[in-house]
């Protein structure tokens, strides 16, 4: 309205400009009032069309941010310590700009393009490249195409909200890069429930910045999401619980495997031969609960089990059963400050001891998270936040030489300057 | 290490300080721009009792003020919307919070038609067809022949949302429709405009005929016990639960005296 109202001003300006002009220049050409009126409607049509130009451009909407950071870890060997990592870097301090995304979106209310991609990482990266479509008629059900995030709590909670400066170790494992390419049912009837169903093409470890189907992987796999949200808004809480899975396979290339009882040494080489399915099956259970308490707080958690398998080296496939499981509580001390602390653990290899482990990706790691929030100035986050990992001891003697003797010293400070818009 | 973290410490302890300071006794509230005369009277008002409490009033819209209630810039969002659930999930996600709904006086969208148009009554299915553009002429409604020319509100307003969601049964406005940055200003389009429609809250309705909407009067009877179709409640929504002087407050818009300026401003009381 402001800018019809600035146009309408302008034009009406010049034409009473030009009215006195001719006035000016003799009395020879009275303009009539209807003449005016013309050229009044004339201009307003005009106005109108581009209003409807500015309409349409409203629908297109650009938004991001980016995240720099100061990285301080106390290892000597610098940010490789920890098993997990894998920079191997020997520096001790960094600066990292760990996210810059940018978002393009065009949202025509019932349908939606979006396209995301990530500079931070000295190249460019995709993220979103999806559209997205609801049904006109009960608007209940909705279906993406394309890449987008896998359904999971902590995989759809965005990491420009996320409180942890990482994702937790058990969905970073099973869910790099959290996104992937295929389809995906949303069906959310109202308040009742919502229920997400969703096939991808089974990229398994090959290189997921391609999204195409691994040559040793079953052609997709699938996942399903149910989450019900529950609310006593006199208590002032909130409860939203769900559950969720993946079900898919891996094709063996190899007749050597190593199940989950076993040491990665061992190899078997012969119960599994070469073109069988194996499950990498998993199932999840989240609750988030919010409580308005002295400024409100909230606490999330996610527990997820099951069985995957991996690649190890090329030539001997890992089957193993896992477990994974974070907490996270969340309170706001002002409507500026936050304080934030998060356990979470992730054990790769539920059935074996770790005196018998053998190799470093069976340890389990535990990591206890504090961090800080500020949000004083509009559109950033300051953060300040100190992991302090845990990593399970292995006395198990590899060439002489116990596989893991002690904790790694490897605690990391991270202050990060978050800029969203 | 640890000097070396001295630094970013008392930088974040300077801001918290600051934050702390800055939160006593003033009140900002943000939001629909139907209740912002009402807004503005309850906060002259209760000011003139209580000058140790600071209390600034804007409009923007509802969208605008539950953005800015997410956002963490205002204390109070008025709104004359419910809050949709992908606003309550910012919310919690922020604040962890579900946000504090309160209702505090009851409008009724009232259909303002130009005083010399000789139609007086519309059915809620003739609101639709015109405001969706199916209906385009005065005459199919019982009018004399012209061109229907329609005023709305702009889409961060939760009366363009409400009439939206509740008369056009969710329908898109008629691309013709010409959006207006306020209630006051269809108000003014209308009064100027033989052959113009608007919709807005009942207390703006200043200067212009206030239509019948399936032959009920948009009356305070109608409207109070909901005869009238087209009523709804107006709200405000905190982050959580008021305490101090957001509290007090709140607990007074919601008293007799605070209830007696909704009757006022020309709205409903609770």
């Amino acid at each position: 309205m402001k800018l019809r109202t600035s146009l309408s001003i302008l034009f009406l300006t010049i034409i009473m400009f030009n009215l006195t002009l001719i006035a000016q220049e003799g009395e020879e050409k009275p303009v009539s009032i209807e003449e005016i009126k013309g050229k009044v409607e004339g201009i307003d049509e005009s106005v109108t069309t581009l209003i409807t130009d500015v309409a349409g451009l409203k629908k297109f909407k650009v938004s991001g941010y980016m995240q720099i950071q100061l990285e301080k870890t106390e290892s000597s060997a610098g940010f490789g310590a920890n098993p997990y990592d894998a920079t191997d870097s020997k520096v001790q301090g960094r600066f990292r700009v760990r996210r810059s995304r940018i978002k393009f979106a065009y949202d025509a209310g019932l349908s939606q393009y979006v396209l995301q991609g990530d500079f931070s990482n000295e190249k460019f990266e995709l993220k979103d490249a999806y559209i997205n479509f609801t049904d006109p008629w009960t608007k209940y059900v909705s279906l993406t195409l394309g890449v987008f995030n896998r359904p999971n709590y902590e995989v759809e909670y965005s990491s420009s909200q996320r409180e942890s400066m990482e994702r937790s170790k058990v969905i970073a494992t099973l869910y790099p890069k959290e996104r992937d390419l295929g389809f995906m049912f949303t069906v959310a009837p109202d308040d009742l429930f919502k229920l997400q169903l969703a096939a991808y093409n089974n990229t398994y470890n090959s290189d997921l910045s391609q999204f195409w189907p691994n040559y040793n992987s079953a052609p997709l796999y699938y996942m399903a999401r149910l989450t019900k949200e529950f609310a006593i808004p006199d208590l002032g809480l909130g409860i939203d619980l769900g559950v969720h899975t993946r079900m898919g396979n891996m094709i063996a290339n190899t007749n050597k495997f190593t199940s989950s009882d076993l040491a990665t040494s061992a190899v078997d080489s012969t119960t599994m031969k070469k073109g069988d399915a194996i499950a990498r099956n998993w199932y999840g259970f989240e609750a988030q609960v919010y409580w308005d308490f002295l400024g409100g707080m909230k606490i999330l958690g996610e527990y997820i089990m099951g069985s995957n398998a991996d690649e190890s080296t090329g030539t001997v496939i890992r089957k193993r059963d896992f477990s994974g499981f974070y907490v996270m509580l969340v309170k706001n001390i002002t409507s500026e400050w936050q304080f934030a602390a998060k356990y979470d653990n992730y054990n790769p290899n539920t059935k074996i001891a770790a005196s018998a482990i053998d190799n470093t990706k069976d340890l389990a790691i535990s990591t206890i998270g504090l961090g800080i929030h500020n949000y004083s100035f509009d559109n950033l986050r300051i953060s300040l936040w100190y992991d302090m990992p845990k990593t399970t001891i292995s006395n198990n003697l590899i060439k002489g030489k116990a596989l893991l003797a002690s904790d790694p010293i490897d605690n990391l400070l991270t202050l990060r300057f978050q800029y969203k818009f | 290490m640890k000097k070396k973290l001295i630094l970013p410490l008392l930088l974040l302890s300077g801001l918290f300080i600051f934050s702390a300071f800055m939160s006593q006794d003033k009140i900002t509230v943000k939001g629909s721009d139907t209740m912002v005369i009402l807004s503005q009277r309850w906060a002259e008002r209760y000011m003139s009792g209580h000058s140790n409490v600071s209390i600034q009033v804007t409009g923007g819209g509802s969208g605008t003020g539950i953005s800015a209630l997410i956002n963490g810039t205002t204390d109070i969002c008025n709104s004359s919307r419910p809050m949709k659930q992908s606003e309550i999930k910012k919310l919690k996600e922020r604040f962890g919070s579900l946000g504090v709904e309160i209702p505090c006086a009851k409008d009724g969208i009232t259909i303002y038609l130009h005083g010399e148009n000789s139609v007086s009554n519309l059915t809620m299915d003739q609101l639709k067809q015109i405001y969706t553009g199916k209906i385009t002429n005065w005459k199919q409604v019982g009018g004399k022949d012209s061109k229907i020319i329609m005023y709305s509100r702009e889409n961060n307003s939760g009366t363009y949302v409400y009439f939206k969601d509740n008369v056009l049964g969710g329908q898109d406005y008629a691309p013709s429709c010409q959006n207006l940055p306020g209630t006051a200003a269809v108000v003014n389009a209308v009064s100027k405009d033989i052959n113009g429609i608007g919709y807005g809250g009942h207390g703006y309705s200043k200067g212009v005929k206030m239509c019948k909407v399936n032959g009920i009067d948009p009356t305070k009877e109608n409207i109070g016990n909901g005869k009238y179709p087209i009523s709804r409640a107006l709200y405000m929504y905190l982050r959580n639960r008021p305490s101090g002087s957001l509290k007090l407050f709140i607990d007074w818009i919601l008293s007799p005296e605070g209830q007696k300026v909704v009757t006022e401003v020309g709205y409903f009381p609770l």
